[in-house]
């Protein structure tokens, strides 16, 4: 399994090269830069001069393959440059949107696992019944409803309506503020992606529930609920497992729209802001960060593979 | 049991993130007693030797740091101390002010001081660092500051009570370092007038220029972006400086936290001793969500309210509006170098065909401001006759027009056309709620007149680059105020020259207005370039609008903001009544 592990990092490391290379490249092919983004429809008026030497001191006069190769001598070195907008380094903006990011995901997620995974598996044990309707219904109603809407409802209920929770922001520091102010964006996203990990779950104990050895094991007197949670769910979850990871490495990547609804600090937020003001280095840098990200928590998918399922070896 | 433990850890883990950022201050809001003297004291531990002994001994002392005068209050001013400021704001930056090109100058103009500062619509210019300024000629100004201002203490540069003084060779080095730093970009009229910067004293700082310069004082531009920095500030902490920004401005720096919040604190220091414990600005990018945490009361001042809300929030109590005091232009402006739009007859026949004043009031609501050209009313250059005169909803005078430069609806098919081809363009738009309203306005009412117009919505990085790549496009152009718009749209070298605009005699109306100190005489030279230039149809105006941002009630003294955000100034304090 080392070897495996290692093999999966060190492809990082051209996959990176190439990530950064098609970004670097998309980047450029798109219309406008940053300095004529920042000052191009200033009506304060910045002259032409400035403008070029603004570019100058960028190096984006520079021929692109120089432009490229010179950002990745200073990654290389550690270096992901400094952000063009707020004059900050590219590490330090994303480190500081990395927690709320990394809390808001982890959030999300307690909330998937906790009403989807047992939802799923109600469904499928009851399969037609009132409890496998209404989860058909919430999976429905997750899926289909956009959620800046159903952040914006939530927002006029628990916060303008009844006043209980906060509707911006992350707290004031305390636990029980941080707590709060966490609800409504951890709910608001857990309910899209709930959805879908309900009715894989179901399909896949339904699966299982069909099988040879489910049977056995009940010709051979387990008790039920022994059968289901011993031998069926975790045949089961593999295909859950899987679709948990990648809802998880795309929350990683940050949340837009809720972020934006409840003005959540992730790193999200900083990738579009940095899109429209044609922040290169923050574009490079949030891409590639996504990318790590990605890549690793599907490693991390595939090493819990062979912990729910102990027949799977990595090799 | 492992799932069990799963679960564990994913809560542990989720607490322990809660937990992450940084605490913030806890608010305690009180109310303190005025008085008319404020001693700041500070407590050490001081050794000293008992008399008569060799004995050495460490005791605690309090001695008195500073005399702070208070504002006195009038009588039956109900004013008073205390409460934390909650403002929100769509964005914020890092708060070095040599980089700040957004609104987090508001935040950076409640922690630095500026020589001057601004006020209302009027552009009102009420003193700040600089008590007071005498032009010693056209070219040569000296201010003269106010003495007594602290730089902010208790930071790594300057410890608690032992912070200096704000002199005049803090603002020569803070001009200069705005002028030659690189990544700065400094407005370009001070850039140009430039010559030299000197401090005559501890209190007097002596300006020159090359050349005239009347957009010395305009907010947004001249010296109204330098803002005035410690020198070992910025040199102890060199890039990070806009991170652990130090000034003399009426509250301190606390916290930044990227895309949260700033919090400020009351500079105990401040000449004048602010009413407010503190500020806290709070970065709520989504309008919807900003409007319901404004009347949640989780903010006191909205950063801007949504045309669609202003008649409800005006109506309740609870809250105050403000307008903005810059009517924001909007217009058509056409590449002259394509060889139809380049016609004027055509423009004029487009400027005919679209009701300007009904769009925009219909888009804007209460916010629409009637008038024409890029400065609107209260701004120089403006011309109160300029939309009757040239923007009159005459459709029928749109197709003559059209009909006089060979265009008619040969096919039937409601589109004129000539020579086989239909009159049809592409009208570019960068994305925002109002615009795609006006596009899908204007589109409709060309329409009436048999112009084919097809809307192109981009974003503004792609806008910015078809305007000065000179893209065959009509765009749609929204989002201007301010005194210099003009020239700067229109002026030599603007940013409309990509699109072929070139005619000597306005550029040199607009260059000489930049150089007349004399308001009433430069307003007349504006407002001769501005008809020169709508008489022609460089653009089709559609009316201005103003825009409102709101406080709660029990927010007292507060002008709304316009480029500064002045809650501490000789003419105001603002205080909080909740």
């Amino acid at each position: 399994m080392f070897r495996y592990i290692l093999t999966r990092l060190l492809l990082l490391i051209p996959l990176l090269i190439g990530v950064s290379l098609i970004t670097f490249i998309m980047i450029n092919v798109v219309p406008g830069d940053p300095i004529s983004t920042q000052f191009g429809m200033d009506p304060r008026g910045v002259d032409p001069e400035t403008i070029n030497r603004l570019r100058e001191e960028l190096g984006l006069n520079d021929p692109l393959p120089v432009q490229y190769l010179n950002y990745l001598k200073d990654l290389l070195r550690g270096d992901m440059g400094t952000s063009i907008t707020t004059k900050t380094p590219v590490t330090l903006e994303i480190k500081s949107r990395l927690p709320a990011t990394v809390q808001l995901a982890l959030a999300a997620m307690f909330l998937v696992l906790l009403v989807s995974i047992p939802l799923g598996i109600l469904s499928a044990l009851h399969r037609g019944s009132i409890i496998d309707r209404l989860s058909v219904g919430v999976a429905l109603l997750g899926v289909s409803m956009p959620s800046f809407w159903l952040g914006i409802m939530l927002m006029l209920l628990f916060s303008l309506q009844l006043g209980w929770l906060p509707s911006a922001g992350r707290g004031d520091g305390t636990l029980t503020g941080s707590l709060r102010a966490l609800i409504l964006p951890a709910v608001t996203l857990a309910f899209g992606l709930m959805g879908l990990s309900t009715r894989i779950m179901r399909s896949s104990m339904l699966d299982v529930l069909d099988q040879d050895y489910m049977r056995t094991a009940h010709a051979k007197g387990l008790p039920p609920r022994r059968v289901v949670f011993r031998h069926g769910l975790r045949n089961a979850f593999i295909p859950v497992l899987t679709i948990l990871g990648i809802q998880f490495a795309s929350l990683l990547g940050g949340t837009v729209i809720i972020e934006t609804i409840f003005a959540w600090p992730g790193i999200g937020r900083l990738a579009v802001n940095a899109i429209f003001r044609r922040d290169y280095p923050v574009i490079m840098g949030t891409v590639l960060i996504f990318s790590v990200t990605f890549l690793l928590v599907n490693l991390i998918v595939d090493i819990l593979y062979t912990v729910v399922d102990p027949r799977i070896r990595l090799e | 049991m492992r799932a069990l433990r799963f679960m564990i850890l994913i809560v542990a883990i989720t607490l322990l993130a809660a937990c992450g950022g940084a605490a913030q201050p806890e608010v305690v809001q009180e109310v303190v007693e005025r008085e008319v003297t404020r001693i700041v004291e500070e407590t050490i531990v001081e050794t000293v030797v008992v008399e008569g002994t060799p004995e050495v001994v460490e005791q605690v002392v309090t001695r008195v740091v500073q005399e702070v005068v208070e504002v006195t209050p009038e009588p039956g001013d109900t004013s008073k101390f205390g409460g934390v400021l909650n403002r929100q704001m769509q964005h914020l930056t890092q708060l070095d002010p040599i980089y700040i090109e957004d609104s987090t100058w508001y935040a950076a103009s409640n922690i630095f001081s500026s020589l001057f500062r601004t006020q209302g619509l009027e552009n009102r210019i009420m003193p700040d660092l600089a008590t007071s300024w005498e032009w010693e000629d056209d070219t040569t100004i000296v201010f003269n500051l106010r003495q007594g201002v602290m730089w902010h203490d208790d930071n790594e540069v300057f410890s608690a009570g032992e912070s200096r003084e704000a002199v005049a060779d803090d603002v020569v080095y803070s001009i200069e370092r705005h002028l030659q730093t690189e990544g700065a970009a400094p407005p370009s009229d001070l850039q140009a007038t430039f010559e030299s910067v000197e401090a005559v004293d501890d209190y007097t700082v002596r300006l020159r220029l090359n050349a005239p310069n009347a957009l010395l004082f305009s907010r947004g531009r001249g010296l109204t972006k330098t803002a005035i920095v410690p020198r070992e500030a910025v040199e102890h902490y060199g890039d990070e400086f806009g991170l652990n920004p130090i000034g003399s401005g009426p509250f301190k720096f606390v916290e930044y936290r990227p895309d949260e919040s700033l919090t400020l604190e009351r500079n105990e220091l401040y000449w004048k001793q602010p009413y407010l414990d503190g500020v806290v600005y709070h970065v709520i990018p989504d309008g919807e969500a900003a409007l319901i945490a404004f009347e949640n009361g989780e903010v006191d001042i909205l950063w801007q309210v949504p045309p669609s809300e202003l008649d409800r929030l005006e109506s309740d109590s609870r809250f105050v509006l403000h307008g903005g005091g810059c009517p924001v232009q909007a217009q058509l402006i056409y590449n002259v170098n394509h060889p139809l739009w380049g016609e004027q007859a055509f423009r004029q026949a487009v400027s005919y065909a679209l009701d300007g004043e009904a769009i925009n009031q219909n888009v804007m609501g209460r916010m629409h401001i009637r008038g024409a050209g890029t400065a609107g009313p209260g701004v120089p250059g403006y011309v109160p006759a300029l939309f009757d005169k040239y923007f009159p909803y005459d459709p029928e005078g749109a197709r003559e027009l059209l009909a006089s430069l060979g265009w008619e609806d040969s096919d039937g098919d409601g589109i004129l056309d000539k020579d086989g081809e239909a009159l049809s363009f592409t009208l570019e738009v960068f994305n925002s709620d109002t615009n795609a309203q006006f596009a899908a306005a204007i589109v409709t009412q060309l329409q009436e007149v048999g112009i084919d117009a097809q809307v192109e919505t981009v974003e503004v990085g792609t806008y910015v680059e078809d305007f000065q790549t000179g893209a065959e496009k009509i765009f749609l152009m929204t989002g201007w105020c301010g005194d210099g718009g003009t020239n700067s749209l229109w002026g030599r070298g603007g940013f409309a020259s990509p699109l072929g605009y070139d005619d000597a005699e306005i550029f040199d109306l607009l260059d000489q207005a930049n150089e007349i100190g004399d308001p009433a005489e430069r307003d007349s030279v504006l407002q001769a370039a501005t008809e020169k230039i709508y008489s022609q149809y460089w653009g089709t105006s559609l009316s201005f609008h103003d825009f409102f941002s709101a406080s709660r009630s029990y927010v007292h003294d507060f002008g709304g903001t316009m480029w500064y955000e002045n809650l501490v100034t000789e003419e105001n304090n603002v205080w909080l009544d909740k």
